[in-house]
């Protein structure tokens, strides 16, 4: 009796594994569906989580938006920051062939999306906040997005340099801004490059310092890194990370100012730490939300070739800076109008902020260089 | 360079930095001592910074807040010693699988609660006041130097004393030494050797969960995602290198924070950030094989001793 138990426990686990077989190797179906060129089945694979308000909600907010207009749908799988993950998730979703299109982003998915390209020519790809490699007809079922965040950066060094020079309520006399950026990754010192040309721009005579945590999650030490460079005579300190919080705690200690990235830092922090709150001085922001959405309504309407890069400028509003009442307390008036009057000047296509994306070391070692004082 | 290497704000930098790692050092001292390996010092530091915030948020009671984030930490050092003790699991592989609870179940804690993933800045946590110390802070320059910490950072220093005493001058320090030493022999002289070194890895599991409450109540207004990132694994070098003497890991504490302060200031120097975040493990390696060589060197010392006095 116990082996015949046994026996059909064996025939139960078998038609499972053959069923799911079946519905695995069988993209024939659903391959018409690519063809259609309705893009209604969208997979996003986030690199990290969903639910903290970070930029994959924004993206996820972007895509149910757009599904809600052609009547679609939309599935996610997060990663978690497992980078082994990657590729694999994105073979089996393209394997299954249900899905019109894969959104992905960020500069860790450009191999596994590029691998899952080749091998599957028929799926469709969209990766934002990294620049693919388009040349001599490769990925030509992708396109990729980006905004122009180094001109966000740009923007956060003429105001940190206008600053600091300022009359402003915690601005000292010593012309030294600061940056504490969490790894020096590509995204990371394309922030880096713009906002050292953004001092420049203003005051070339202005020292800018910098320093990086070398992971994302230890706070701590980014504070330690803020409070490093505030008691060096830095009166503005622009933090890029994850580990940013680390350096709004610093600015507080200190009594010195912030500028935040990713989200609006002064509106996190006013309801638990007022005190943190009344330094951050703005918070660059790109818009993942203004990245993402034109493209899934450029991809739908056929406007969009396959196999090419799209910029979006901070005059075409893909990044920006925050202005709140506690940026308008910070600011002294006549020195908003001066920022202004960079901000029309930058919108106009008359400043060229160099990037570190696709730039040699070279490239980036010199933009560095100019961090000193001229 | 050097005048901030004497700078107040040096101290205060290897003070801040060290305080965490001086917590964990001291309870990987009492861990050692009963011969232990646990390396799950990551994962309670990490539930009781959590705790500690979450304490606090609800309670608004710091006190509260405290038991709160100790509790939680015990949990975790329960956890591993009765699995290590009692189901006899590899210590190693245990403190791994909870550190990894530490990192991930944290963060799922803070989801549910929050609704975010990062941290906890939405919660109105309470933090462990700087101390002023009455008399002390007017005396000039030891003053400006001694008053002004984190409480957290006292009572680290005020546990170095705790557990050198604890070890050393009593009954129970006696018995871990001996479970630690010689089992059998501790055994055989009635001392229950599980139940001993049970109490030792609580007692280590509350000071390396004080390190963590210092984390996110005190170095840190909230807990962030990860927020120990690897300070438990260098307060068990610290105490490696001091060869489980508290006052010794202490001074190695102190010597990693120096480093790291140095670090941290070299690199607005143009020193490259990935030297700096090598530094303390650089320290480590070199002082493991410093004492290597020592050890060997006293061992063949006592070889030819040995040898001299056989020929005799």
């Amino acid at each position: 009796m116990k082996k015949l138990n046994k026996i059909i426990m064996l025939l139960v686990a078998m038609m499972l594994v053959l069923t799911a077989c079946t519905t695995d190797s069988n993209p024939q179906d659903n391959g018409e569906n690519i063809t259609d060129e309705t893009y209604k089945n969208i997979m996003f694979v986030v690199t990290g989580t969903l639910g903290g308000r970070t930029n994959n909600d924004d993206v996820l907010a972007a895509i149910t938006d757009y599904v809600a207009t052609v009547d679609g749908n939309v599935d996610t799988f997060e990663c978690n920051m497992d980078a082994s993950l990657y590729e694999s998730t994105l073979m089996q979703v393209a394997e299954t062939g249900e899905y019109d299109l894969i959104v992905t982003g960020f500069g860790t998915m450009i191999e596994p999306v590029s691998n899952t390209a080749e091998r599957y020519p028929d799926q469709k790809f969209l990766i934002f906040d990294t620049q693919m490699d388009f040349s001599n007809g490769a990925n030509s079922n992708v396109v990729s997005v980006q905004v122009l965040q180094n001109e966000g950066g740009f923007l956060a060094g003429a105001l940190a340099a206008q600053l600091t020079t300022s009359d402003a309520e915690y601005a000292n006399g010593d012309k030294v801004v600061g940056f504490v950026g969490a790894m020096e990754s590509t995204s990371i010192l394309d922030f880096l490059m713009g906002y050292i040309e953004g001092v420049n721009y203003v005051d070339p005579s202005i020292e800018v310092l910098y320093s990086f945590v070398g992971n994302h999650t230890d706070s701590a030490l980014a504070k330690e890194l803020g409070l490093s460079q505030y008691q060096q005579g830095a009166d503005v300190v622009f933090a890029v990370g994850q580990n940013g919080l680390g350096v709004a705690e610093a600015a507080a200690d200190a009594g010195r100012y912030l500028v935040g990235v990713d989200f609006d830092y002064s509106e996190r922090l006013e309801t638990t730490n007022k005190d943190a709150a009344s330094k951050v001085l703005t918070s660059v922001i790109k818009d993942y939300r203004g990245m993402v959405y034109p493209m899934l309504e450029a991809i739908n309407e056929g406007t969009i070739e396959w196999g090419t890069h799209s910029f979006i400028s901070h005059a075409e509003e893909g990044v920006y800076l925050v202005n709140n009442d506690y940026t308008q307390a910070i600011v002294p008036s006549e020195v908003w109008s001066e920022y202004e009057s960079v901000v029309e000047e930058l919108n106009s296509g008359n400043i060229k902020v160099s990037t570190a994306f696709g730039a040699s070391t070279d490239e980036i070692d010199k933009v560095k260089s100019e961090a000193k004082p001229q | 360079m050097l005048d901030y290497i004497f700078s107040l704000e040096f101290i205060f930098a290897v003070i801040r930095m060290g305080t965490p790692i001086l917590f964990v050092g001291m309870a990987a001292v009492i861990g050692a001592k009963a011969d232990i390996l646990c390396i799950a010092y990551e994962g309670m530091m990490l539930f009781a910074a959590l705790g500690g915030v979450i304490g606090s948020a609800y309670s608004q009671n710091l006190a509260v807040g405290a038991i709160v984030g100790l509790l939680a930490g015990l949990v975790i050092a329960a956890i591993f010693a009765y699995f290590v003790l009692y189901l006899d699991t590899k210590p190693l592989l245990t403190g791994l699988a909870l550190n990894t609870l530490g990192t991930g179940g944290t963060v799922y804690v803070v989801y549910l609660l929050t609704g975010m993933k990062l941290d906890t800045s939405s919660l109105a946590s309470l933090r462990f006041p700087t101390i002023h110390i009455p008399v002390i802070k007017d005396i000039p320059v030891i003053g400006s130097i001694i008053s002004g910490h984190n409480l957290l950072s006292y009572v680290a220093f005020i546990m170095v004393i705790v557990v050198w005493y604890l070890v050393f001058k009593t009954r129970l320090g006696l018995r871990i030494r001996a479970v630690g030493e010689d089992p059998a022999a501790a055994a055989s002289v009635g001392i229950n050797v599980r139940r001993t070194k049970f109490i030792a890895l609580l007692i280590s599991g509350l000071i390396a969960s004080m390190g963590g409450l210092f984390m996110s109540m005190g170095y840190m207004p909230y807990f962030t995602n990860n927020m120990t990132a690897g300070r438990g694994f260098i307060g068990i070098a610290a105490q490696n290198l001091g060869r489980g003497n508290p006052i010794i890991t202490m001074i190695y504490t102190l010597i990693f924070g120096a480093s790291m302060a140095i670090g941290n200031t070299a690199q607005s120097f143009r020193l490259p950030s990935q030297f700096a975040s090598m530094m303390p493990y650089l320290i480590t390696l070199i002082g493991l094989v410093v004492i290597g060589a020592r050890n060997k060197k006293n061992e063949r010392r006592l070889h030819e001793s040995i040898s001299r006095k056989s020929k005799v």
